[in-house]
């Protein structure tokens, strides 16, 4: 048994890094920009001035200080046509565009000097003096700037596109602005070259690279700096320090411990609740098989089984919790708004506590009444149908003694496979049940940060559940064999 | 006891909590009653639960039926429905910060509530005076304004504060473009008490933008001074790497630190609250200091009339009515439109508190793809097009049922009380028949006898069919979205409900990846400056210009209105912007939206205000004769 548990748990790495990277690849890749986010401040209600100079640079330097501009993984395995510096591109859509040329045409010294030619042709735009130019020509400013901002949108646009229709579209566009306007001659040459490099890009087409795979090896990377720290947010996974909070600013093991305290508790006692609960209901059900209390109990379980969280925990909310009705529990929070008051022992503060918890409680809990009680009485029937079970009874063994020591354990594997999510789903929380009671648990710590893009929370949060879905099925395997001396690991 | 829980009433309350869906309410009554109906006669399982509870609990008297029952401590409990990320003085982007400094910080100037057109002088005696080339704001700095351990806020605080949100290295993405348009700051060297702000442009909003930055004292967040060596100018300059100076790496990263933003011994302020508690997705509880100085002062910020005020977090409506009819709540601004408009039809609700839908600026707007590049089709370019659409979507309606008829109808970007608001325009009433004529002028027509329209554009047979794209927030974008959809239908344009998730939506909107999308935006009292919405260069620039509205008309009254500081020369410009904006109808402008109210009556100085946040807490004083509820 020692030695299985070992094995367990030095699998436990291996598999640990694979959730950790599933984990973190998914959180990564998520749409949304945790810069972006950052960068958004809720008094304008939206955002502000994202077109503005200095913002671009700000953005681009917290990109760099959280190391989003990193390639994700020490790896990866691409083909021969890409470059192993693609990364870089940080804005999504460019990317996306620049990859989706390279497998049409396969060649990315050609797609790169095309890229670079429209960064100069935009510098040039860019630099382009309207007032002084306006000034000392007979134009009208506004139809000037007009124009270029056309212009300007157009070239911004060839940034990420790669079907040629539409590629020739835009340089279509641009040319026939420029053909109306003679104000725009000094761009000419330079658009010139840019059209020269895009025809380079087709006529030197290199496609059968695409069909080479090549593997790239990258030391700084998102995930390296994630596990191994980054020198200033974080001291790495290693180091059991997940970064910081992008919201809080915050450690996000401060985050999670603030958190977790209340899920765990929740759902570790809806866990005890419903097992004390529906382990004697499954068994006297299965006892009664077909009887009024098992047809009863069946109905009503299933009935409590069909209604989602969301109703119940509202329903209670409206029957218990209302001066319009009965008016006997408090409507939300874990204690008072108040707080507890200064001096209060913890039984108190537990006292004071306890009729906020009962409602959560009962909305953590029900729903696991039929499942539990259902799967016990299924898998006692099938063990008072066994041999060992009839010769108990023929021994005249009373049928407390017959049920409670001779059937039941045999009959608690089923449970047992289900005690084994009960530690990752205390750390998921239950988001609406938490929302509409105002717990300050895991779900609504996750769903907040979900929303606000913080991924290193999101990964974090990913990665403590796989450590507890493995402790809980290692805990389960001990449990099987405890229950069930016959099974064993050796 | 069964009998009672099976009351007529009793049902009606449930039904009203938590079975009412309001778009049924309005379109389908008759199915709602059959809905109803069904419900009362399968009330058996609610009713057990009910029964079970009940009989250990026993009936309480309901709040009718007691007098005299209103709280007497001199402590606010405000209704808030979220968290506020961190309490750093520059870092930090939630809602709640922003208001929960109005009382533990102190400002330059500050929003005027009753007046807001005029600044608020805080730390400033006297300003601004501005200079003749309208680039130098100087104000008369006050001298009887105090840190908490008892240092006078000097000048040298003001600079402090500046530079440290103007710092590169400084965690405050969000707060820097407001500071964009600062070139420096000068302290008088012959009178410590006089500080020019030097602007490198004349810009509308150069008297305001100092609303955002409370004053930090240097001694506390620089105890070396290490910024002093560093002056604004090179702090400005895009080539000054900070990384490189040590010394001020060192102090940005003691600054950035989360002791700063959570930890609330670091959480420093003059203002007249301090926080006494964050108990973190709960509640925040801000105390009054004791021998402030703000006590001797008095004034809109200074005032501080209840002893504590507790930011109690609900996010669920049906938990936040229940806790309004327990009177667990004294304040909200954050009431959703459904809950507050419910509350009213409460009798003793209206016994205990004063509520209101006030104005705000913010307004919702459905966009259109103006100038579509070759992903989407070009559905929405032809102004005949962009009319119909506002003809066809059901304002009346979704006001009706999505905002309880309480939002303002507008016609343009400006909200209707600002002395800009364009009055000759007119607003656009619903009409199918009318939107079909201008589809048809237009050259969609229903050729296939699908009911869908369809036209050829570019040598291709189009049919009128898109994604309406709006957030998952909230319901009533989908709602909205819903009525909208189903309402275009009747004139053949087939919108296809896309709900998307907020930063998806704002991403798609930025890369101009859609055809049509419910949005809103918020504004503020302040004059503004149209370029980020409306501007091309933001539309070229991937900004905020979404749609690609713009001319070179346009363009120019923007220019120019961001740099008319004389209201004399900026009012008729923006007029004449609403008047393209209006004929170009490039958004289907909605509602301007309101803001939701509740005070309790125990508190006098009940005022609510149009600007955000809505009401000052600081200024709600404790009505002595509060035992029993006032005659109002």
């Amino acid at each position: 048994m020692l030695k299985y548990i070992g094995k367990r748990i030095l699998l436990f790495f291996p598999t640990m890094i694979v959730i950790t990277l599933i984990g973190f690849v998914i959180a990564i890749n998520a749409p949304g920009d945790p810069v972006e986010r950052m960068m958004t401040s809720a008094q304008s209600g939206g955002e502000i001035g994202t077109n503005s100079v200095s913002q671009i640079e700000n953005k681009k330097f917290w990109q760099h200080k959280l190391g989003l501009d990193l390639p994700v993984f020490y790896f990866s395995l691409t083909k021969l046509s890409y470059p192993d510096t693609l990364y870089r591109v940080f804005d999504r859509q460019e990317n996306e565009g620049l990859s989706r040329l390279l497998d049409q045409y396969g060649n990315w010294k050609e797609i790169s000097d095309y890229y670079l030619a429209l960064g100069r042709f935009q510098k040039l735009l860019s630099a382009f003096k309207l007032g002084a130019f306006t000034l000392s020509a007979e134009y009208d400013k506004n139809v000037v700037s007009e124009n270029l901002n056309t212009i300007k949108f157009e070239a911004i646009a060839l940034r990420s596109s790669y079907n040629d229709n539409i590629i020739n579209a835009k340089f279509n566009t641009i040319n026939n602005l420029m053909a109306d306007h003679v104000f725009f001659a000094e761009f000419k040459d330079e658009l010139k070259k840019v059209k020269a490099k895009y025809n380079e890009v087709k006529t030197k087409s290199t496609g059968w690279r695409n069909y080479i795979p090549a593997l790239y090896f990258y030391g700084n990377n998102q995930y390296h700096r994630w596990l191994f720290g980054d020198g200033e947010f974080s001291k790495g996974l290693v180091r059991f320090d997940f970064g910081m909070s992008y919201t809080t600013k915050d450690k996000v093991t401060k985050k999670i411990a603030d958190s977790l305290p209340w899920s765990l508790f929740f759902s570790m006692l809806s866990v005890l609740l419903s097992y004390f609960i529906s382990i004697p209901l499954g068994v006297r059900a299965a006892q009664k098989r077909g009887g009024r209390f098992d047809r009863i109990s069946s109905l009503l379980l299933y009935a409590l089984y069909s209604m989602p969280g969301f109703f119940v925990a509202l329903l209670l909310m409206v029957f218990f919790t209302n001066p319009d009705f009965l008016d006997i529990f408090p409507t939300q929070g874990v204690k008072p708004a108040e707080g507890y008051p200064d001096d209060a022992s913890f039984f108190q503060k537990v006292g004071i506590s306890l009729p906020y918890i009962v409602l959560p409680l009962i909305a953590y809990t029900y729903h696991s009444f039929a499942y539990l009680s259902r799967t016990m009485r299924t898998s006692m029937l099938e063990v008072v149908n066994m041999d060992y079970i009839r010769t108990a009874r023929a021994k005249g063994l009373p049928e407390k003694k017959v049920i409670w020591k001779h059937a039941f354990r045999n009959s608690l594997l089923p449970l047992i496979t289900l005690f084994a999510n009960v530690f990752p789903a205390a750390i998921g929380g239950s988001i609406i049940i938490e929302t509409i009671f105002t717990i300050p648990g895991m779900g609504q710590a996750v769903f907040a940060s979900i929303a606000e893009k913080d991924f290193p929370v999101i990964i974090a949060v990913l990665t403590i559940s796989g450590v507890l879905t493995l402790i809980g099925y290692l805990v389960s395997d001990i449990l099987y064999a405890m229950a069930d001396p016959r099974i064993k690991y050796s | 006891m069964f009998a009672y829980i099976l009351s007529k009433k009793n049902l009606e309350i449930i039904y009203n909590y938590i079975f009412a869906i309001p778009v049924f309410r309005a379109k389908n009554s008759f199915r709602l009653m059959k809905f109803k109906a069904f419900l009362k006669a399968n009330a058996i399982i609610p009713a057990l639960l009910l029964f079970t509870a009940s009989s250990c609990g026993g009936d309480k008297p309901k709040s009718g039926d007691k007098k005299n029952n209103w709280k007497t401590d001199n402590t606010v409990v405000y209704h808030v429905i979220g968290d506020v990320d961190e309490m750093h003085p520059t870092n930090g982007t939630s809602a709640q910060r922003q208001e929960i400094m109005l009382y533990t910080q102190v400002f330059l100037i500050q929003t005027n509530y009753p007046n807001p057109s005029e600044p608020y002088l805080y730390f400033a005696k006297s300003g601004p005076v501005i200079s003749e080339d309208g680039l130098n704001y100087s104000y008369e700095l006050r001298t009887d304004l105090k840190f908490d351990d008892g240092s006078p806020i000097t000048a040298e605080d003001l600079v402090f504060t500046y530079k440290a949100n103007k710092c590169q290295l400084v965690n405050n993405p969000h707060a820097k473009p407001y500071l964009d348009h600062l070139k420096t700051i000068i302290v008088d060297p012959t009178d410590k008490n006089k500080v020019t702000l030097v602007m490198k442009d004349r810009y509308i909003q150069n008297l305001w933008f100092v609303t955002d930055y409370p004053i930090m004292q240097r001694k506390f967040f620089d105890p070396d001074n290490v910024l002093s060596k560093y002056p604004f100018e090179q702090l400005d300059d895009k080539n000054f790497i900070g990384d490189k100076n040590k010394d001020l790496k060192d102090w940005a990263t003691s600054f950035n630190d989360p002791k700063f933003s959570n930890n609330i011994e670091f959480l420093a302020g003059a203002g007249p609250y301090k926080i006494e508690k964050w108990d973190r997705g709960q509640s925040i509880t801000l105390v009054k200091k004791k021998n402030h100085w703000t006590a001797a002062r008095g004034g809109l910020y200074e005032d501080a009339y209840p002893d504590k005020i507790i930011m109690k977090i609900s996010k669920d409506p049906t938990a936040t009515k229940l806790e309004f009819k327990k009177q667990v709540y004294d304040a909200s601004a954050y009431l959703d439109i459904k809950t507050l408009a419910e509350l009213q039809a409460d009798d003793e609700f209206n016994k205990n508190y004063s509520s209101e839908f006030t104005p705000t600026y913010n307004f919702n707007y459905i966009g259109m793809n103006l100038k579509p590049d070759n992903r989407h089709k070009k559905f929405f370019t032809d102004k005949l097009v962009r009319r119909a659409m506002a003809l066809l979507v059901p304002r009346d309606d979704i006001n009706l049922i999505v905002n309880k008829n309480k939002y303002k109808k507008i016609i343009g970007p400006v909200h209707p009380s600002k002395p800009e608001y364009n009055s000759e325009l007119k607003l656009i009433e619903y009409n199918v028949e009318e939107a079909k004529k201008l589809l048809a002028q237009a050259g969609w027509k229903d050729t296939d006898g699908d009911n869908i329209l369809d036209k050829v554009i570019d040598g291709e047979k189009v049919q009128f069919q898109f994604k309406l794209n709006y957030m998952t927030t909230t319901t009533s974008w989908a709602d909205m979205a819903k009525l909208t959809a189903e309402s275009m239908l009747k004139a053949g344009v087939k919108a296809e409900l896309n709900p998307l998730e907020f930063g998806v939506q704002i991403e798609s909107c930025k890369n101009h990846d859609f055809d049509m999308y419910i949005a809103a935006w918020a504004s503020a009292s302040v004059p503004e400056d149209f370029t980020q919405i409306w501007h091309t260069s933001s539309w070229a620039s991937k900004g905020s210009n979404y749609v690609g509205f713009g001319n070179s008309e346009t363009d120019a009254l923007i220019d120019s209105i961001k740099y008319a500081i004389e209201d004399s020369k900026r009012i008729p410009m923006v007029k004449r912007l609403q008047a393209i904006i209006y004929e170009e109808q490039p958004y289907v402008f909605l509602y301007a939206q309101m803001r939701r109210i509740a005070i309790h009556n125990r508190f006098d100085n009940r005022e609510m205000y149009a600007e955000k946040p809505g009401l000052l807490l600081n200024r709600l004083k404790l009505n002595t004769g509060s035992a029993k509820p006032s005659a109002e």
